[in-house]
């Protein structure tokens, strides 16, 4: 399984890595339970820094794509029923939807509490 | 000077002039050439470019240069340590159990040194990168047989020396003959450098892999493949030695009667011809083209493509579609 990254593309590398990876899982070609590259590894192979494979690595574990298993290294979720697969997909063009109007993560979160009906958490940037 | 002597120094210099040879021949584009085609053929992946060509002709040539030069040093150590011992002749335990190891660390130790500091291609700055995206390790280069030889081999060393001092506290065997010989000095010296051989295949592990394309990533996998094969080598000739060396340890043992001494030609016939069987499990068969079907089933030839824009679906590539499709 490969991944490729083009660094004149004006995408960044992290979505370049964090779009790939997911399309992979997504599609079944990368299967639950492998094991992925460490975070050093992969931007060692790509020439990246590691803070931005670890940036990508990140955001697929809040999508819930891959897992941390400590020092045993990072794997692909076991999430590969269709109802999740489609929650994880609908999620992710929240996501991107939310990314595109200029907000981040903990606006997500927010919009999404109360969406669903309860009662909006207490924010650290509310402090 | 006696006739063995001059026999033993003759010997020397005809090795010495043989590796003199050798060392202009590996400097010669035609001899590095043929060692690229010999590795291409052992390996079977497509040669694809001139880039690849040269990459491999480049790296071949330092590897070559590098376990010539580890050897000579291994060598003369051996030869440092013929004269400062005043041995005599030629005897097994000193060529079996001093000059061979030390050859062979050190012709393993540069070339694994040269990998761990080098990489097959070069980055460009602006080209596409790829890389895989599934964790590796060992058994992904080696087969099990290979995989576990060594330690084995050294299990099997253990079990022999702790049937040697046994042996030697029930007085079967002469205890101070086994305990004096190299037997134990060469089981530490085994298991240390399996453990070596254990940390400086993580460490190649951990390497870098730029590549453009996954047949630049397939020939990288067959360097890696290689040297990790070389450290296989080191590991278990060391750990088939420790066993030959506890064996003839308790043979010696028995003492100086006619069984033992047909015991201990026995054995050392036994340890030559087990150095040679380690030494074909690490060099015929699927010793360079495990890895493919590990890591490249079914080789595709897929250049780093161009980047999935932020809105679409991203192009992941897979190494194991399409069989022989890309090879030329």
């Amino acid at each position: 399984m490969m991944l490729s990254v083009d660094p004149r593309s004006a995408v960044p590398p992290f979505e370049q890595i964090r779009v790939q990876v997911l399309s992979l899982v997504q599609g079944g070609s990368l299967k639950p339970e492998t094991r992925l590259p460490t975070v050093r590894k992969l931007a060692a192979d790509l020439g990246l820094a590691p803070n931005t494979v670890a940036r990508a690595y990140r955001e697929l574990e809040l999508n819930g794509a891959i897992e941390t298993r400590g020092r045993h290294g990072t794997f692909v979720s076991a999430h590969d029923d269709p109802v999740h697969r489609q929650a994880q997909k609908a999620a992710e063009d929240y996501a991107h939807q939310i990314r595109a109007l200029g907000l981040g993560y903990q606006d997500a979160h927010a919009l999404l509490t109360t969406a669903f009906g309860l009662k909006a958490p207490r924010l650290p940037h509310d402090d | 000077m006696s006739s063995e002597l001059t026999f033993t120094w003759i010997a020397l210099g005809i090795l010495a002039v043989t590796v003199a040879v050798r060392a202009i021949i590996v400097q010669t584009t035609k001899s590095q050439q043929h060692q690229v085609f010999l590795f291409w053929q052992r390996v079977g992946l497509p040669m694809g470019s001139q880039r690849i060509n040269d990459s491999l002709r480049r790296r071949l040539h330092r590897s070559a240069n590098a376990t010539l030069l580890g050897g000579v040093a291994g060598g003369m150590l051996a030869v440092g340590i013929y004269v400062f011992t005043h041995t005599s002749g030629l005897p097994f335990n000193f060529m079996w159990l001093v000059a061979l190891p030390a050859v062979i660390i050190g012709a393993t130790v540069l070339d694994v040194a040269l990998t761990v500091r080098d990489s097959l291609f070069g980055r460009q700055p602006d080209a596409p990168r790829m890389a895989r995206l599934e964790a590796v390790g060992l058994r992904d280069y080696m087969s099990p047989t290979r995989l576990y030889a060594a330690p084995l081999l050294l299990v099997l060393a253990a079990a022999m020396a702790v049937a040697g001092l046994v042996l030697g506290a029930t007085g079967a065997i002469d205890s101070g003959a086994f305990s004096r010989g190299p037997a134990l000095p060469f089981l530490l010296a085994a298991a240390v450098v399996l453990g070596l051989c254990v940390v400086m295949a993580r460490k190649i592990l951990e390497q870098p892999q730029p590549a453009a394309d996954t047949l630049e990533l397939a020939w990288d996998d067959a360097i890696r493949a290689d040297v990790l094969r070389k450290l296989g080598v080191l590991a278990s000739v060391m750990a088939w030695l420790a066993v030959s060396a506890a064996g003839l340890g308790i043979l010696d043992g028995l003492g100086a009667t006619a069984a033992a001494n047909m015991g201990t030609a026995l054995g050392q016939m036994l340890s030559t011809w087990g150095y040679f069987a380690v030494i074909l499990t690490y060099t015929h068969g699927s010793s360079l083209s495990w890895f493919q079907q590990r890591l490249w089933p079914n080789f595709t030839l897929v250049p780093a493509g161009p980047s999935p824009d932020t809105g679409g679906q991203g192009q992941g590539h897979t190494g194991t579609q399409g069989q022989g499709q890309g090879q030329s």
